[in-house]
């Protein structure tokens, strides 16, 4: 069976009845905003590969990472070769959230996630298992971050806040109650490094 | 002030200005005409159709004129659909879709808010072979790429 590639699954055959109007892309994409749950978002991108496109990038951007079983699996698509993988999952990941897993998850967890080079939010509350040096991976493919939160991960310290300055230059938002190891140096240097930087 | 309105298939609509000015489109093409009684031609719409947006635009003639929504929120919610809007959208598929065509067509927001969240009301509970039934969608995937993308989509599974 040869790969399927992403031109493959992009270019559907329109074989729908003429019965019934086609709605285009911009349509069958805000017919899907108002579906609220990732099931039936998934459901929906099986119909038919005009479907599974226009679905693709929602079901993507923003996945609910609800337990360490759905981290799993996402990192199991993540981690395939691009020429495996049906569509370039891991440019289309924009936003994610570990506070309901932070007290699971661990660095060989979070650091499949360091494909993901187009991420703007990342929410690591609570994720007291983390070390910086899976930090630093994520930080490292972090350039397009624009809002960070490090609250109550307490082995934050200069050092980390010294790479998110060097690494992570759109930052707007940075949280970081409790962590208590950082001090005014780190910041100021956060400072001069990120321009938009709005919140700390 | 009545503004006439013209379908595709050359029906005449006579609305009242504030009805017809739930539709952006109209409402700018009213103003860069000004005051003028030639009708306004809507090519892309046909009388059927016509007849039912403007009965919804009488019906919500009152409502105040939706804001431009920022949010950043893409997941809204699609199980506030007042009675009468739920009334009103019983229609066939091949209406619905039209309707949602014209809304669009015309930019009245919240009438292609409601065709948008009926519909995805109709595909919320299905498996992929029921909406294609109920949308008439031939299935354009190999066995071979269904199994994959599921595969790769494993994780939404859970609710």
């Amino acid at each position: 069976m040869s790969p399927l590639t992403t031109t493959s699954i992009l270019s559907p055959r329109s074989l729908r009845k003429r019965s019934l109007p086609t709605l285009p892309s911009e349509l069958i994409l805000h017919i899907f905003k108002f579906l609220t749950t990732p099931h039936d978002l998934r459901v929906a991108i099986l119909v038919c590969k005009l479907w599974c496109t226009c679905g693709m990038d929602l079901l993507w951007s923003r996945p609910a990472l609800l337990s360490s079983s759905v981290v799993e699996q996402i990192t199991q698509t993540l981690s395939l070769e691009p020429s495996e993988m049906t569509f370039p999952y891991r440019d289309h990941v924009r936003r994610l959230n570990f506070s309901l897993v932070a007290r699971d998850l661990v660095d060989e967890e979070l650091v499949r996630f360091a494909c993901c080079t187009r991420l703007e939010r990342l929410i690591l509350q609570g994720c007291t298992q983390i070390t910086p040096d899976a930090l630093l991976r994520i930080l490292m493919a972090g350039q397009a971050l624009v809002s960070l939160d490090l609250s109550e991960i307490t082995t934050v310290g200069d050092s980390v806040i010294e790479q998110v300055a060097t690494y992570c230059t759109k930052l707007h938002t940075l949280y970081i109650a409790s962590c208590n190891a950082v001090t005014d140096s780190s910041i100021s240097k956060l400072a001069q490094s990120c321009p938009s930087l709005k919140r700390v | 002030m009545t503004i006439t309105l013209t379908s595709l298939d050359n029906l005449e609509f006579k609305v009242d200005k504030d009805v017809a000015e739930r539709s952006v489109l109209i409402k700018n093409m009213i103003e860069d005409v000004g005051e003028s009684d030639s009708p306004i031609p809507l090519p892309n719409v046909t009388s059927a159709v016509l007849k039912k947006v403007i009965e919804y635009c009488e019906h919500h003639r009152h409502d105040p004129v939706p804001v431009q929504d920022e949010s950043d929120d893409p997941r809204k919610r699609s199980n506030d659909i007042e009675e009468w809007d739920m009334k009103f959208m019983q229609v066939d598929q091949e209406m619905l879709f039209e309707i949602i065509l014209a809304a669009n067509y015309l930019d009245i927001k919240p009438l292609l808010d409601v065709g948008c969240k009926t519909v995805a009301n109709i595909i919320k509970g299905k498996t992929p072979e029921e909406i294609r039934k109920v949308f008439n969608i031939v299935n354009d995937f190999t066995p071979e790429e269904e199994a994959q993308i599921r595969k790769e989509n494993e994780w939404a599974e859970d609710r």
